[in-house]
């Protein structure tokens, strides 16, 4: 018995570590969100391509508020780097931020970026570049 | 012996996890021979409305990260949704955002243009979540059906 809940729990252990997409809060409104994230992606280079407003989209159609929109971003050479290092990369461009209003705070987090990583080795040195990129725009976007 | 047979059992029981989580593909793909990224693009788009869902938009894989002139011509991207499902995964869990909203990447080439989706049931396979993953294999479903009408 103590072997299979030994076993259980290494196991889900090892699937929870898996799963670590970045993300980073702090308080403020939506819009106020989206100003500060968009400088921090200035700083380091990348560009708000497009916010997807599923907040506002499911309101209007009558569900309920989910206080979350969707921001693409990403910079000009990343299309090259995933051209030259796995063209299967070119589906995460431009990349996925979520932001998520929740009592007075917004939090943005990432897509999860190791699961690539771990799936795609040869491409790990651009995935491992584009995900310290998000981190320090996150951490950018928290301030100090 | 009988620790021989526990470790086997550990063994068995990490390797069918692993098995569960390798065992989707990460990329759904179907090839589109002898047709255009236009043709194409107005093929998928009939396909999701069949499917009910909803066309969002199409842009250039690099759109707004250069000037428009200098868009990649070659890779496109369209994106759609169902409100109904958007609403219900949400609900849900708010990790399912990391398959929304849809999208399908159009690559042309010399011999026709290629669609690729990140499979959404390889995604949720890392939330280690059982009431996640029926819905991302709907959605898995509803790509493969989407890529298939528009294929044909």
């Amino acid at each position: 018995m103590k072997t299979f809940l030994l076993a259980f729990t290494l196991t889900a252990a090892t699937l929870q570590v898996a799963a670590s997409p970045l993300s980073a809060s702090k308080a403020g409104s939506m819009q106020t969100a989206l100003d500060d994230l968009s400088l921090a992606l200035a700083n380091h280079g990348y560009h708000l391509v497009k916010v997807q407003p599923i907040d506002q989209a499911l309101v209007k159609r009558g569900f309920s508020d989910p206080g979350i929109r969707i921001a693409f971003v990403g910079r000009e050479e990343q299309v090259r780097q995933a051209l030259e290092a796995d063209p299967a990369l070119l589906n995460l461009l431009p990349m996925r931020l979520t932001l998520e209003n929740d009592h007075g705070q917004v939090r943005i987090s990432s897509d999860d970026l190791a699961q690539w990583r771990e799936s795609r080795p040869s491409a790990g040195k651009v995935l491992q570049q584009w995900e310290d990129e998000l981190a320090a725009i996150l951490s950018d976007y928290a301030g100090p | 012996m009988a620790v021989f047979f526990k470790s086997l059992l550990v063994l068995i029981i990490a390797a069918c996890a692993g098995l569960a989580q390798a065992a989707e593909p990460a990329l759904l793909t179907r090839q589109v021979p002898g047709r255009s990224l236009d043709e194409v693009t107005e093929r998928l788009t009939q396909a999701i409305t069949s499917h009910n869902y909803t066309f969002v938009r199409q842009q250039a894989i690099d759109s707004r990260m250069v000037p428009v002139e200098w868009e990649a011509k070659s890779v496109r991207i369209v994106y759609f949704c169902n409100f109904n499902k958007m609403d219900a995964a949400l609900r849900r869990d708010l990790r399912t955002t990391q398959v929304m909203p849809c999208r399908i990447t159009l690559i042309e080439s010399g011999k026709g243009v290629e669609l690729v989706v990140v499979n959404p049931a390889w995604i949720s396979a890392q939330w280690n979540s059982p009431e996640l993953q029926p819905y991302c294999l709907q959605l898995k479903q509803d790509y493969l059906a989407i890529l298939e009408e528009t294929s044909l």
